[in-house]
């Protein structure tokens, strides 16, 4: 992205300084080839895993080559692989590579039980490109290959332009059991690196015995596989550690990578209009917008669909894809592209803003104390005057959303301040905070009368989709074809009963505009069977089931992790139905349930249900919500308590009788 | 003058007197004869002209042109392009270009400048010679349009390609032209319709015949949740050429089935079948293990589909010749040809004669008769044929397909079987039947005041067993837990599993997995009455079809279901009320409910069968499947009653 080149250079320009000063070292590794015998240690292994990792060693290297800092990256490897899923997994080997890195020296084996091996041939690597990662790679086929045995590779790339010394995360834990791990960062003499460990990685040590070079060093004769729970993420949890070039002794530079400077250049950067020409495609995009001067609220709302609704948005990261004159002649924008535009135009409706950068808090999150630049991955626009976010990029959100996975994390704010005559961009580490369970709602009406027909009634349906939940909302304005946009509404009857006939359906509130202002509201009459079972001459009503099906947490192993959920949510529903004279419901209390987790007054977690009855008539009201992310391990029985409320609620069967 | 300006005014009417948002008239046109969509295909023109080459060989160049225009804001999207390069089909030329208006009636064009050539990494093939040409058409916006020209050139007559009519959107003109020497034989095969849909005409010029196909303003093609594919459903023409003749010699190409074989035959020859030692040794040591032929078969096959992991190279010709047997076998990796080859070898090195044989998966529609040509095929397997003259199809390729049916996708298929050099058989792949492809549950349940326990059985065999076998045997315990509660869960989710003995691994023939169960709160009480609902599954209940559905529904494999739960009653029970027994019979699917109360011990024997023999279910047959799904949901729905002493 455009901002990062901004940062870069500045970080560039600092170690430019010292290049001339530094001699171009050989790396470490170069002459690295594969033991002539590999030997083969048949210890057995008594578990269930697919593989075990017998050995990894890692090595990054900064260099200066000819003026610039290169790094050389080296990885050898050796696994056991014991299913035939593990050597399925294992059986090719996939080096990523681009048009600044390449593949310098690899060799492979496979290596069997009695210690003899076979060598991967040099011309059998292949080169191609995964289309749907848009990633190049070398790639083999390791020959030979059996049931136990081990594949032993390494290989070695240098990549001429990097910026991964501005802050990158190493890591260490797989799901698979590992030994003799073993991760190297090397540099010059005179670049210090600063490091952090998480999860219980040990502190990465600096081996004093190089004086040419540091040798930085994380080493593990053995780290168990970390396994998945459900419900959790899995990455923040790994061993890793974050590192960052943080001085250079030479110069006496220190703090290289520091949200200060960065904050300051992604500022002047957002807001440089290059020329004239742009300034007038600027101009010419705000004329056509149409904006509703009334508030912030009304401008900010405006701008956005505008851009979301009229361009189109392409993932395409060159320069030429985020001029404004790209954007209004071909009415598409990129992701730097889109934020410079909504940026620049907040600024000449003077609506206040600030940009928050963070990065998926499902990878490695954001860290709240160290400072590096790979942790600022996404882009998003903060409004103070209504305590809102928004994603500029994508298109399936609107104002008050941005995709939840950068939400419930940190985040560095920059904010302009006058200094003087001088506009400065400001940074602060804040949380960016979960929206609401009120703002994510997936609410059902449902109403039936028994008076006339127990066979094949109408129940009347209607169905409210608002946030995250309405997805579909803004997929509308993609569907041209009216019997497509009827099939993806209907999904949302179809989650009550996928059985019945559907009829009638109608909604409203379609379209990207509505997005977090209105819900989409869905009406359909369904024709179904499915809810009234025949008992001799009763009649049982599964009333539970109209709530459609539930997730249920009844039989949980041992969990090891806090559950973590990725947005509050809230669900209502209100049921009605009537049932004939001279009929009766016997087991009506059934229908009232009240489980809740936090706060008797004010719980975090809800499922509360109840009735009421006129005569014949039943109205039954269900709140239930999940008003907080993460559940710790100590808190989950709460949270089961409650999600298993709705799945007994689905259970519910009413008996009807003839008095 | 007076037209222009006529037309000049119905354009303002049309947008609106606002000048800032003038339209092309082509827009505004297509906008009102296609108000639903994104892109329509203006033009997709195809000539293919066929002539001899200077080495008195035959040379194929094709010419490919299509134009498209954008009607509505998303135009953006369609701005990726690419066209394929591959051995077979050399890319020699290609031109690519946005037009864009400048004033309501007319465009400026723009030309692709960059081009870019890309290996792609294909997910189900390791490597193949297909490379892309890749480019970006500029400033796409709403009323742009692009063009395309790219010219292939083929010295493979056998490999010529076919020609589809259809596209996802609107096609207004669609033209296929074949030009050829009148000394080059050619045989056209339509398919799907093609033959209604389009006109055709014939003319000769000078040496050259020929043959064009049109088709004008044709619907989109839909694609629906497991509807054929594109490629099985559209209109198109194949042509295939037979022969030439040169100074009055006629060399056969293509020229009936025969010619195919002839050609297969010549490319498998370049295969080296010689045996390494280290090859013979595992050929010695599975037979000796062996008591009859049969057996030795059945372990060849099993050898190959877990030695062998499924790694496919299609480097030219390398996509059509087998690689050696003993190559196969030290690198333990291969595609289907490879490993059928290598079956084909081990067994007569065995002594046992086998064959290899080429086939079409499901998504070839055709039979060779229909399509005596490379293009009916994509696989290659191998054949046994028993002293009984039972035909066993030896697909190594799935490791865990059972010994004696074929893959799933090759069911119903023509295979194409080369006897020897000279000879071959077409053998058309049995479907396996629903008795062979079994899911059985046998469950024993007790009432324990409101909640029900059971003691089961379940037992697979066929595809439904090799589908459980991918997912359980290299799952770690927790994951295979939670797969087997998936399969056995009963009743409500509020069901507690224990898993007993598991009878299942690689080479099972029937997996048997023992059970117990609790369904807590399960049953429904009244003062002294008890409702039980012993439909304990609620199979094919969410299966129906959308009344507007328009394409037909595959399916994998024939079923068979059989649930067997045995209620055993304390004798404080009495049943009140038992509901009916019930069936549906239709021609290829059907299921029986059987309830039946043993006095004598007090319990009821509930059955539920489901049968469904068929591979396709037809438009025509939707109502039918509707019917038998509705029955079956009413049937789940019945409960039986007992009153307490």
């Amino acid at each position: 992205m455009r901002l990062r080149h901004i940062a870069l250079s500045i970080a560039l320009l600092v170690l430019g300084a010292l290049s001339s000063i530094a001699q171009d070292a050989k790396p470490e590794y170069e002459d690295f080839t594969l033991a002539q015998e590999p030997g083969y240690n048949d210890s057995l292994i008594t578990d269930d895993e697919k593989a075990h990792i017998l050995l990894k060693k890692q090595s990054s290297e900064y260099i200066f080559k000819a003026g610039q800092l290169v790094e050389y990256y080296f990885v050898h490897k050796r696994l056991r692989l014991l299913t035939d899923d593990g050597i399925e997994m294992f059986n090719k080997v996939y080096i990523p590579v681009n048009s600044y890195s390449k593949l310098v020296d690899f060799e492979a084996r496979v290596i069997k039980s009695d210690g003899s091996f076979i060598t991967i041939h040099k011309d059998a690597i292949k080169e191609g490109k995964d289309e749907d990662s848009d990633a190049t790679y070398h790639y083999f086929a390791f020959e030979g290959l059996q049931l136990g045995n081990d594949v032993e590779f390494f290989y070695r790339i240098e990549k001429s332009y990097t910026s991964s010394y501005q802050g990158s995360n190493r890591v260490i834990q797989t799901g698979l059991p590992q030994k003799n791990v073993c991760y190297e960062i090397w540099a010059p003499w005179n670049l210090v690196f600063k490091f952090q460990s998480e999860n219980g990685l040990p502190e990465v040590e600096q081996d004093t015995a190089y004086k040419e070079k540091n040798k930085y060093y994380v080493s593990l004769s053995e780290i168990p596989a970390f396994k998945k729970d459900k419900n959790s993420r899995y990455t923040p949890h790994l061993q890793y550690f974050i590192f960052k070039l943080d001085q250079n002794l030479s110069s006496g530079v220190k703090d290289i990578v520091s949200y200060g400077k960065y904050s300051q250049a992604v500022y002047e950067n957002i807001y440089k209009i290059e020329d004239k020409a742009e300034r007038k495609y600027l101009a010419k995009f705000i004329k056509e917008m149409d904006i509703d001067e009334r508030s912030d609220l009304t401008k900010i709302r405006s701008i956005e669909n505008y851009i979301k609704d009229s361009l189109t948005a392409i993932d395409r990261k060159e320069r030429a894809f985020s001029t404004f004159e790209f954007m209004y002649n071909n009415k598409a924008y990129n992701e730097s592209g889109s934020l410079q535009l909504f940026a620049n135009i907040l600024k000449e409706l003077d609506v206040e803003h600030q940009f928050v950068f963070t990065c998926s808090r499902n990878d490695v999150p954001f860290h709240k104390t160290f400072e590096a630049n790979h942790l600022l991955d996404k882009t998003f626009l903060y409004f103070p005057s209504v305590k809102k976010y928004t994603s500029p990029y994508d298109a399936f959100v609107r104002l008050g959303y941005i995709p939840s996975n950068y939400m419930n994390t940190y985040g560095l704010f920059v904010k302009g301040v006058e200094i003087g005559d001088v506009q400065m961009g400001i940074g602060k580490i804040k949380k960016i905070k979960p929206i609401k369970a009120k703002d994510n709602q997936s609410n059902h009406y449902i109403s039936v009368d028994f008076t006339e027909e127990f066979i094949s009634p109408i129940y009347k349906v209607k169905c409210e989709a608002f946030g995250y939940t309405a997805t579909l909302q803004i997929l509308l304005d993609y569907i041209k074809e009216e019997d497509e946009k009827v099939k993806s509404v209907r999904s949302l009857v179809e989650y009550i009963d996928s059985e019945g006939d559907i009829k009638n359906i109608k909604w409203e509130n379609e379209g990207g505009k509505n997005y977090g202002v209105a819900p989409l509201i869905v009406t359909a009459d369904l024709i179904s069977d499915k809810f009234i079972q025949n008992a001799g001459n009763k009649y049982l009503f599964n009333v539970g089931e109209l709530i459609g099906p539930q997730m249920e947490l009844y039989q949980e192993g041992e969990r090891n992790l806090p559950v973590e959920q990725s947005y509050c949510r809230s669900y209502y529903r209100e049921i009605d139905f009537s049932i004939p004279f001279g009929y009766r419901i016997v087991n009506p209390e059934d229908l009232n349930i009240n489980v809740i987790h936090g706060d008797e007054s004010d719980p975090e977690l809800k499922f509360v249900s109840e009735y009421t009855k006129i005569g014949n008539q039943y109205h039954v009201e269900i709140d239930e919500y999940y008003e907080k992310l993460d559940i710790p391990l100590d808190e989950f029985k709460g949270y089961q308590d409650v999600v298993n409320a709705a799945a007994d609620f689905n259970k519910i069967v009413l008996i009807i009788e003839k008095i | 003058m007076k037209k222009k300006l006529a037309g000049f005014i119905y354009l303002l009417l049309l947008t609106g007197f606002c000048l800032a948002q003038i339209q092309h008239v082509d827009l505004v046109n297509y906008k009102n004869k296609y108000p639903n969509r994104s892109r329509i295909s203006i033009k997709n023109i195809t000539t293919v002209v066929i002539d001899f080459n200077k080495k008195d060989s035959i040379d194929i160049v094709t010419t490919h042109q299509s134009e498209n225009i954008y009607i509505d804001k998303h135009a953006n999207h369609f701005s990726e392009g690419s066209v394929r390069d591959s051995y077979f089909q050399r890319l020699e030329k290609i031109e690519a270009m946005s037009l864009i208006p400048s004033s309501t009636t007319k465009y400026k064009t723009y030309k692709v400048s960059d081009y870019e050539d890309e290996q792609i990494i294909d997910n189900s093939i390791f490597f193949d010679d297909i490379s892309q040409r890749t480019y970006h058409y500029p400033n796409l916006r709403e009323g742009a349009k692009t063009k395309l020209t790219y010219v292939t050139r083929s010295n493979f007559p056998q490999l010529i390609s076919p020609f589809y009519f259809g596209d996802f959107t609107n096609s207004e003109y669609q033209e296929y032209t074949v030009k050829h020497h009148k000394d080059i034989v050619l045989d056209f095969r339509l398919f799907n319709g093609c033959d209604t849909l389009s006109t055709y005409s014939k003319s000769t010029e000078k040496d050259y015949i020929v043959n064009t196909w049109v088709v004008r303003d044709q619907e989109p093609f839909k694609d629906e949740y497991n509807a054929p594919s594109f490629g099985s459903s559209a209109p198109h023409v194949y042509p295939i050429i037979q022969s030439y003749t040169i100074d009055g010699k006629q060399t056969d190409l293509l020229n009936g089935l025969d010619g195919l074989h002839d050609w297969y035959t010549m490319l498998l020859k370049r295969t080296d079948l010689t045996v390494s030692p280290e090859l013979k040794s595992t050929i010695d040591s599975i037979q000796s293990n062996s008591t009859n032929t049969l057996e030795t078969v059945a372990s060849i096959f099993n050898w190959v589909q877990h030695n062998v992991k499924y790694v496919a190279y299609e480097d030219g010709l390398g996509g059509f010749i087998p690689r050696p047997p003993t190559t196969v076998f030290d690198r333990k990796f291969g595609d289907c040809k490879d490993m059928a080859v290598l079956q084909q070898t081990m067994l007569a090195e065995a002594g046992i004669k086998a064959h290899v044989a080429w086939i079409g998966t499901r998504h070839k529609n055709y039979t060779y008769e229909q399509l005596p040509s490379p293009g009916c095929d994509n696989h290659m397997i191998a054949a046994y044929k028993s002293p009984e003259e039972k035909w066993y199809f030896l697909d190594a390729t799935g490791t865990y397909t059972p010994f004696g049916h074929p893959s799933e996708f090759i069911q119903g298929k023509e295979a194409l079987v080369h006897i020897d050099d000279d000879n071959y058989e077409i053998i058309e792949v049995e479907k396996v039947d629903a008795r062979r492809n079994l899911s059985q549950d046998n469950v024993t349940i007790t009432i324990d005041d409101l909640d029900i326990h059971g003691t089961g059985v379940a037992t697979f065999e066929g595809y439904p067993l090799t589908g459980l076998k991918y997912a359980l045997l290299d799952a770690d315990s927790i994951k295979r837990f939670d797969i087997m509660r998936t399969v056995l869960e009963k009743g409500n989710n509020r069901f507690f599993l224990t898993l007993g003995e598991q009878k299942l691994d690689k080479h099972s023939k029937k997996g048997e997995f023992s059970y117990d169960f609790e369904a807590k709160d399960y049953l429904k009480s009244y003062k002294n009455e008890l409702y039980v609902n012993l439909n304990l599954t609620d199979k094919l209940s969410s299966s129906k079809f959308e009344t507007d559905r328009k394409l037909p529904y595959e399916l994998d494999h024939y079923s068979n279901y059989d649930y067997h739960f045995n209620l055993q009653l304390k004798d404080e029970y009495t049943v009140m009320g038992l509901p009916e027994s019930n069936k549906y019979v239709a021609d290829d699917w059907g299921y029986e409910i059987t309830y039946l109360h043993s006095k004598e011990d007090n319990s009821i024997d509930y059955r539920l069968k489901i049968n469904i023999e068929t591979l396709l279910i037809e438009p025509d047959k939707f109502d039918d499947w509707n019917m038998f799904i509705k029955q079956l949901n009413k049937n789940y729905r019945q409960v039986i009653t007992l009153s307490k002493n």
